[in-house]
This record gives structure tokens, sequence and C-alpha cells, in this order.
């Protein structure tokens, strides 16, 4: 307060200046009708009001009624009027120099409030600019605290988000509690405190507050506040949605390398396992020259030949349907057909077991590729082979339903706890009881669940403990007519 | 008269195993290690068929193959990798007549190299191939199944003739199309499929399990016949 009087009292006497020069100057150097020397004084008023405000001006009328009095109405000299219409004129000037005054005192404020608001404007816009600046969420959220207090030039400011439970400060002055804070975010609406020149706003995303911004130490207008908040809010969303693509492209990036590197990598496998296996079956098919013995122990080599590479080939297919390198050959297919070279590829594991096969002749196509389907049904009857004792038969059936065709192989095994159940598709897991006793790559499952889900099918097993277990999929149909022949 | 089999293949270990069985079974064996060197020996040594790998360096295996092509009708068995089944197509594509996928058993590998070398020249040389309970008459028109005539429709034949000419081998869509249909076609699968079930339909002692007439996933179709299968030709010679 004592500074504003310091810095108004120069004025008032600068006023009264003002007054006396113009009394100096029109009753000693020029001698004009009092018409002009009022005008003179109005002008003078009106100047000083823009300039300094209306209490000012408000005085030097007053100065200047009782001046243009004295000095110019006759009788000059005193304060009496002897004209009665001078009165009327005297009351006239005081009543425009007031009116003046305060116009002039309210358009220099507009036009005060006009720049500052420009200014406003223009720190948001660079506060905007440095926010878009800011790549990763971490160091966007370290900086926008920083950001304003060198932006809008208050002492400090606080960034607190909800999710994590964080606080972000920059600068110094009086504390932003952190109770305030949460306040704020959980009843979303602003709070402005004058006395303490304390400020806070929710930040939001979209409707919902996310958090809040705390600024102390200057006061910005309730405008700029709630497009402060706004303007994080979408910054730390978009700085979020780069990073979360990022993560994806490297994610997909890396599934890439690894089906990269499993192509060569199988590549290497394969050549010492063609030679391995041709040269095993070349000894096994001279058969006159070797005995019993022998054959069993070159079987023993064929046979893990042969698994050795269906470990590297399901590790590459995985690695492959993983990273989406895969094309799918869609074509209509008659379910019996896939289902026929299924069981021929399966032969000589399923050796003499019976097989029954519900499919009634009218079916109509599936729009499927016939390798990859194939593949699936024979890692199903496979994984039925292997978990159902011997002699007990398996099961395949195919019918519409719901408009898709559905094909199960079922079979009369131990059953799967159904602990187990949901976890079977993952990739390398293995029946826990059965783990040491039946051999496979833990892949199988998975591989079939990945083809089934890009044809657009789903796959799903259901179990009986000590019954059985069926495993089922579904394709979609085909309707496009085959054309006539 | 011994064949003679070049081997096209970078890995050693493979060429000798190939060097052992092979010679073992009666073939004598050229090796190349490139495709320049394979070329030059199809030159110098003129060999009855050749086994060639996919993954060559410097020139790949199905380029080294339409070199092949661009100079000589030998016989070419590919050797492909797993899973691709692209590659089996293009290897037929580029001109090969069979392809084998790594890892093979030695039998298979056999099967596919008698197939191959039994190929004549054209298929004109043939009258009648007669198996155990099949018999198909080039001449006559006339297809005998377990001792009953089967009734074909033109395409029907044409597409079997297609298949038991090259029996043994697989045929790609495309071919079979092009050679039945005409040259214009080559995507129309679904037409082939419908006279490949007719066909099964009317040969097969089961439709369902084919046994004469197989499906190769992506690739096509390969007529086989049971081994006791016998060619009569009207000049006696194979």
């Amino acid at each position: 307060m004592i500074r504003r009087l310091f810095l108004r009292v120069p004025r008032y006497a600068a006023a009264l200046g003002i007054i006396l020069a113009i009394v100096f100057l029109y009753k000693d150097v020029f001698t004009v009708n009092q018409t002009a020397v009022a005008l003179t004084f109005l002008l003078a008023i009106l100047t000083v009001s823009t300039f300094w405000g209306f209490a000012v001006s408000a005085f030097m009328s007053v100065i200047a009624v009782l001046a243009f009095n004295y000095f110019f109405l006759p009788p000059i000299n005193t304060f009496a009027i002897a004209d009665p219409q001078n009165w009327v004129a005297l009351f006239v000037f005081l009543a425009t120099s007031l009116i003046a005054s305060q116009l002039g005192t309210q358009a220099r404020q507009e036009a005060h409030e006009a720049e500052h608001q420009r200014m406003e404007v223009e720190r948001l816009y660079s506060f905007s600019q440095r926010l878009l600046v800011s790549g990763n969420v971490l160091s966007l959220l370290n900086a926008i605290p920083n950001h304003i207090v060198e932006t809008f030039g208050v002492g400090a400011a606080a960034l607190y988000l909800d999710y994590k439970q964080k606080f972000y400060r920059s600068g110094v002055g009086s504390p932003i509690s952190e109770e305030e804070m949460k306040q704020v975010t959980a009843r979303e609406e602003p709070i402005i405190d004058l006395s303490r020149s304390l400020s806070f706003v929710p930040v939001r995303m979209g409707t919902r507050a996310i958090g809040s911004l705390g600024i102390s130490g200057r006061l910005l207008s309730r405008h700029t506040l709630e497009a402060l908040g706004t303007l994080i809010g979408i910054a730390f969303e978009r700085a979020r949605a780069v990073e979360e693509l990022g993560k994806t492209e490297a994610s997909r990036e890396g599934e890439r390398l690894k089906s990269a590197l499993l192509d060569s990598v199988t590549h290497d496998f394969r050549t010492p396992l063609t030679s391995i296996k041709a040269s095993v079956t070349s000894l096994l098919s001279s058969s006159d020259h070797i005995n019993g013995q022998q054959r069993e122990l070159l079987t023993v080599i064929d046979e893990e030949c042969d698994r050795l590479n269906g470990l590297v080939g399901d590790a590459a297919e995985m690695a492959r349907l993983d990273a989406g390198e895969f094309e799918l050959r869609l074509e209509p297919n008659p379910i019996r057909e896939i289902v026929a070279a299924a069981l021929q590829h399966c032969k000589s594991v399923i050796g003499h077991r019976p097989v029954h096969i519900n499919i009634a002749p009218d079916l109509p196509p599936v729009r499927a590729d016939f390798a990859r389907v194939k593949d699936v049904l024979v890692r199903l009857i496979e994984n039925a082979n292997a978990y159902t004792p011997r002699d007990e038969p398996i099961t395949i059936t195919a019918e519409v339903v719901n408009d898709q065709l559905a094909i199960s192989v079922a079979d009369r095994g131990p059953g799967i706890e159904e602990v187990e159940l949901g976890l079977i598709f993952d990739k390398f897991y293995r029946g826990k009881d059965q783990r040491y006793l039946v051999q496979g790559t833990g892949m199988g499952l998975p591989i079939a669940k990945a083809i089934v889900e890009a044809h657009g099918g789903t796959i799903a097993v259901t179990s009986q403990l000590g019954h059985g277990s069926v495993f089922s999929f579904t394709l979609p149909l085909d309707r496009s007519r085959v054309p006539a022949q | 008269m011994t064949s003679t089999i070049l081997v096209v293949d970078d890995e050693p270990q493979i060429r000798r195993v190939m060097r052992a069985t092979l010679t073992q079974q009666g073939y004598a064996i050229v090796e190349a290690r490139e495709g320049q060197e394979a070329l030059e020996k199809i030159r110098t040594e003129r060999p009855d068929l050749v086994i060639l790998d996919m993954n060559l360096p410097v020139m790949d295996g199905l380029e080294t193959c339409r070199a092949i092509r661009a100079g000589s009708d030998v016989p070419v068995i590919m050797l492909t990798v797993r899973n691709a089944e692209k590659d089996k197509v293009r290897a037929l594509d580029a001109g090969a007549d069979d392809y084998i996928v790594k890892p093979f058993g030695i039998q298979e590998l056999l099967a596919r190299i008698r197939a191959a070398l039994r190929r004549s020249p054209s298929g004109e040389l043939e009258n009648v191939v007669t198996a155990k309970g099949f018999s198909f008459d080039f001449e006559s028109r006339e297809v005998t199944v377990r001792g009953k005539p089967v009734h074909l429709t033109p395409k029907e034949f044409e597409v079997l003739r297609e298949l038991v000419t090259h029996r043994g081998k697989p045929i790609s869509h495309r071919r079979l199309l092009q050679a039945v249909w005409g040259p214009d076609y080559g995507e129309e699968t679904e037409l082939l499929r419908v006279v490949i079930n007719q066909l099964r339909k009317k040969t097969e002692p089961e439709p369902a399990k084919p046994k004469y007439i197989l499906t190769e996933p992506w690739v096509g179709y390969r007529f086989v016949l049971p081994p006791d299968s016998s060619v009569a030709s009207p000049r006696e010679e194979s």
C-alpha cells in the first residue's frame, strides 16, 4: 500500500502542475476566450485519465473547475460567480470532465486487459509448443512445471497425476500443498485463492480429471488456467500414444527379428539333419547286411532325427505365426478331403487304432488354407493319439453350427484337469502328468490355435476327467458358388 | 546302362551321403557346389538327372534351374525345406520336374529319382499304362478300373491323361489348367477341383482317401500307380 501511495503522490502533483501551467499560459502569455481555456483543461484531463486512471483525473477535474472559476470567470481572482449562466457553464464543465475521465480510464483499462490477454495467449502458445517437443511421457511430466515457471513467470508450479499418485514440481515460492492438489483433482473444479496468490486447476483428458496443476506466486486468469489444464491433458495423452506406438512397433520388429533368426537357425539345423536322415534311412534300406539289434539302433536314430526336425520346424512355425509372417491361401475346400489328407499323414502314427469319422457327405466346403488346416488336424489327431490308450478309438466329427463348420477330434484319454484347460493353448505348456510320458514340443496346440484364429475361427477344448477330451475348432463356410464345369 | 546323376549342393556332407547312397544303388554320381559349376557339368558330363538344392550361394537354385532349362531338358529334382510351399510351386514353375522336402528318407528320394528317370521323351510313345486294377489307353481313350470300363467326359479324360503321362510327379494347378483348358487359364483352381473330384469318384475305390490322384497341398496333384505297374509301348523300349 505504501508503495502504491508513493507511486500516486507524484501523479497528483503532476496533475496539479499541468493545471497551473495552463492557467499561467492563458493568463500571462496569450489571452484567449473562456471556451478555449475550458477545452484545453478538458484535453489535459482526458489525456491524464488515459494514462493515470480515474482518481487522478477526477482530482484534476475538481482543481480545474476551481482554477477556471478563480482565474477566468468574472469576477476574476475570486471564487464568486456573477453571471448565473456561468454557474451552468461551470457545472457542465465539471460533468463533462468527469465523464471524459471515466471514459478515458475505461478505454485504458480495456486496452490494458486486451494487452494482458494477448500476452497470456502468447504464453499459452509458446507453452504448447514446448509441450509438443517433449517425446516421452516421463520427460514431459518432469518438464511441464519448469515450462510453466519459465513461460508464465510464476513463482512455483506443481503437477499432480492421479494414476501415478506422483507430484512434479519446479520453481521457488510458497509451497503448494499436495492435499489441495488431490482435492482439486477429486472435485474437478479450479480454485483461485487471491490472498495466498495460489491457483489450482484440474488437468483434464476429455471430461475426466486425471490430475491437477498448482501455481503460486502469480495469479493467472481463470481462462488461462483452464486452457493450461486442457493443454497438459492433451500433451500427456499425445506423449502416451506416441510411446505406446513405439512399443508396439518395437515388439513387432522384435518378432520379425526372432523369425528371421529362427529361419537361419532352422536352416543350419536342417542341413546336418538331412545328412543324418539320408544316411540312416539308406542304412536301414540295405536290409540284407544288418542284424536285429543294428536295425533297432538305426531306427532309434531315424526316429529321433524326425523328432529333432519336428522341434526345429515347430519353433520356426511358431515364430512365423507370432510375427504374422505367413500367408493363408484361402480356397473353398471340402472338409472330408482335408480330414482324409490329415489321416493319410498320420497313418504310421495311428497304426491300427480305430478312427471313427462322422462327416455328412453334403457339408458345404470351408473357406480355408488346405495345408494349414490339415496341419491343425494332424496336430489334434497326434495329440489325441499320444494321450489315449492303445485300441481306444479317436472320433472326428464335422457339422455346421451357427453358420460355421465345427470340427472336433475326440479321444478317450485320461482327460484334462480344469485348471489346465485354459493353459494348454499356451506356448510350451505341457500337461503336468504327461510331461515326461509323452513326447512333444509343447507347441502343437498353440500353433493349431494361431492357425485357426488366422482363419477367423475359434478353438476350444472340453474334457471330462477319466473319460476323455474333445478338441473342437470352427472354420468359416465358403458361400461362393463353384463355377459350373 | 547306368544313369548319371548330378548332385548340386553347397553342403559337403549332403554330397557325401548322396554319393555313398546313390552309388550303392547303381547310379554314377557327378557333383557340383554351385550353379555355374552345375551348368558346366551338365554340358561336359551330360547327366541323366539333376538333384538341385534350393539354397545355393551366388546363383540360387531357382535361377540355376531356369538356366538349366534354357539349354537342356534333363529331369531336375529340387531339394526344398519344410513350410515353404511357395518354393515348391516356384520350383515347378522354374522348370523342375519334382521336389523333395529336406530332411527326407532315402527311399522317398529313390522313388522320385526312378519316376523322374522314367519320363519318356514324349508322351506319344506310350500306348497303354496298366497297373493292378487300373488301365489307361491313350489311343482308344479307354479307361478301365478294377475290370470295369469308366466313362469320362472330355475334360476329365484330358486332366487324367496329363496326370498319367507325368505319373509320379507333381503337376501344378497352373500347368494342368493350361494343358487342358488353354493358355489363358491358370488361377481357376475351382474348375480343376470339380474335375478331380469327379475323377476320384469314378476311379478311386474310396474317393475320400484317394490312392491314385493325390493332392499336393498348395501345389497341385500327383498321379501315382501301385509299384507293379507296367507300360506297354509299341516298340517295347523304356
